[in-house]
């Protein structure tokens, strides 16, 4: 668990996949981020780190944030975590100050769209390499 | 990490391509049924994700047993009712894969996708099989279970060649690999069908050419690419291919790499791995055995550029065809 959550020094509560699916009442056979975090400055951040692929993996956190969300539950970030990124989506991302993944054709940050108690709300999505996590740890993001 | 399909777009309009597309996604879908499970269709305007700037236009649930036909027509009517235009187009069915691992049958999230977006087509290609990484399972991708299951491999070697043979538009590519470079970098991939054999080589090549591009490329990598360079790729492939001395040679290739090669594919050329590292291995012994010596029998760029220089700078070059077509000193 400790390396697939940045920082995990800072975090105080992880709800793993089983604990999603049981929150959110979806079965094995539906699509789940890996983890949903609360860091100790009350931020809630939602994780996938099993695969390396952006598109997919911004689906999976995009569809859970979703579920989430209209239940109840907060969200002000997600996390992609991953060893490298592959050259091919590296033509269209990057990633911007403080791990925020920038989409370079649409020339804006990609970001989920979660409801909240205003209506909706956009998070970004931040995208960290599993070899940042010590740095991260030392400074952390906030 | 995929199945990733690349096709030859055919000089058709966008709304005929688009149908010819759908009907490939439909015997995709058709050969992988009893195994990939639709739960739902969607269809998707310009990326396949929201905070991508897409957004979904149709979606339908499906019943579990749907027939193939089926399918196609919902897609089709799907399709016609999102009025978008075919350029503007992603169809993606969600689902599950059902296998059996050790007696025991697991699902797993998958879903299949077919791109006519330009720009997404550049990265995830014509059409893209895949799994949800499962954590419960320890399969990060498709390629794992290709690897670690032969019913799987078997079973998608079978769509693979039935997909090849089908009619337009032709299928160029097919690989199964662990990220989206696959589709160039043969080191990433333990499947690959080609339609043209030669190909192989000119994913080689520009495997090689990735290699020196990288930022940990190696000086030898680089100094490969340089004669390489100003030879045609598709040249130095085809010819090599040609030879009949290279079968024997390209077979023992794949035996040291532990690939494996399909004869039945009736046109084309099927590898697929046994190891996880079979590609790597083959691009790395082709390389040092192949191309590597020869290298020592070809001039490299600044070579060619020198020589290039000398011949035109030489003055009695010009002079010499002055005096034969009478014409004006230079």
């Amino acid at each position: 668990m400790a390396g697939d959550i940045p920082p995990f020094n800072k975090v105080d509560k992880v709800f793993k996949e089983d604990d999603i699916r049981n929150l959110l009442g979806l079965s094995g056979d539906d699509s789940c981020a890996d983890y949903y975090c609360h860091y100790i400055n009350c931020e809630w951040a939602l994780i996938e780190a099993k695969g390396s692929k952006i598109g997919s993996a911004v689906y999976q956190l995009e569809e859970t944030a979703k579920k989430l969300s209209e239940n109840g539950y907060k969200i002000n970030m997600a996390i992609i975590v991953t060893d490298k990124i592959s050259r091919i989506e590296s033509r269209r991302f990057e990633i911007r100050e403080n791990y925020k993944l920038f989409d370079k054709k649409r020339r804006d940050y990609v970001r989920i769209k979660v409801k909240s108690a205003k209506g909706f709300k956009r998070v970004d999505v931040l995208l960290v390499r599993r070899m940042e996590f010590t740095k991260i740890e030392k400074k952390g993001w906030w | 990490m995929t199945l990733y399909v690349k096709i030859r777009i055919p000089l058709m309009s966008a709304e005929v391509v688009l149908r010819r597309k759908t009907e490939l996604l439909t015997i995709l879908y058709s050969m992988l049924a009893g195994m990939f499970i639709p739960r739902a269709i969607e269809i998707w305007k310009d990326a396949p994700a929201e905070a991508f700037g897409g957004r979904v236009v149709k979606r339908r649930e499906v019943k579990n047993d749907i027939k193939p036909t089926t399918i196609a027509i919902l897609i089709d009517r799907l399709i016609k009712s999102a009025n978008l235009s075919p350029l503007n187009i992603i169809v993606k069915i969600n689902g599950i894969l059902k296998i059996k691992i050790d007696e025991e049958i697991i699902s797993l999230p998958a879903y299949l996708s077919m791109y006519n977006v330009k720009e997404w087509r550049s990265i995830y290609y014509d059409m893209e099989f895949d799994i949800f990484p499962s954590r419960k399972y320890g399969f990060k991708t498709l390629a794992d279970l290709y690897l670690s299951n032969n019913d799987i491999r078997d079973r998608l070697n079978t769509v693979i060649k039935k997909i090849m043979s089908a009619g337009m538009p032709r299928v160029d590519r097919i690989v199964i690999g662990y990220s989206p470079d696959a589709m160039y970098d043969i080191r990433e991939r333990v499947e690959t069908t080609h339609r043209i054999p030669s190909s192989i080589i000119i994913d080689v090549i520009r495997t090689l050419r990735l290699e020196a591009e990288s930022f940990k490329s190696s000086s030898y990598a680089n100094k490969l690419l340089l004669f390489i360079k100003p030879y045609k790729e598709k040249l130095i492939a085809s010819r090599l291919w040609a030879l009949k001395e290279f079968k024997p040679y390209f077979e023992g290739l794949l035996k040291i790499s532990m690939i494996k090669v399909d004869y039945s594919i009736t046109k084309g050329l099927m590898l697929y791995a046994l190891k996880r590292e079979s590609f790597a291995i083959f691009y790395d012994t082709i390389v040092s055995s192949f191309f590597e010596p020869l290298t020592e029998y070809l001039i490299d760029e600044e070579k060619l550029i020198g020589v290039m220089r000398n011949i035109i700078t030489r003055t009695r070059t010009l002079d010499e065809f002055a005096r034969k077509f009478k014409s004006y000193k230079i």
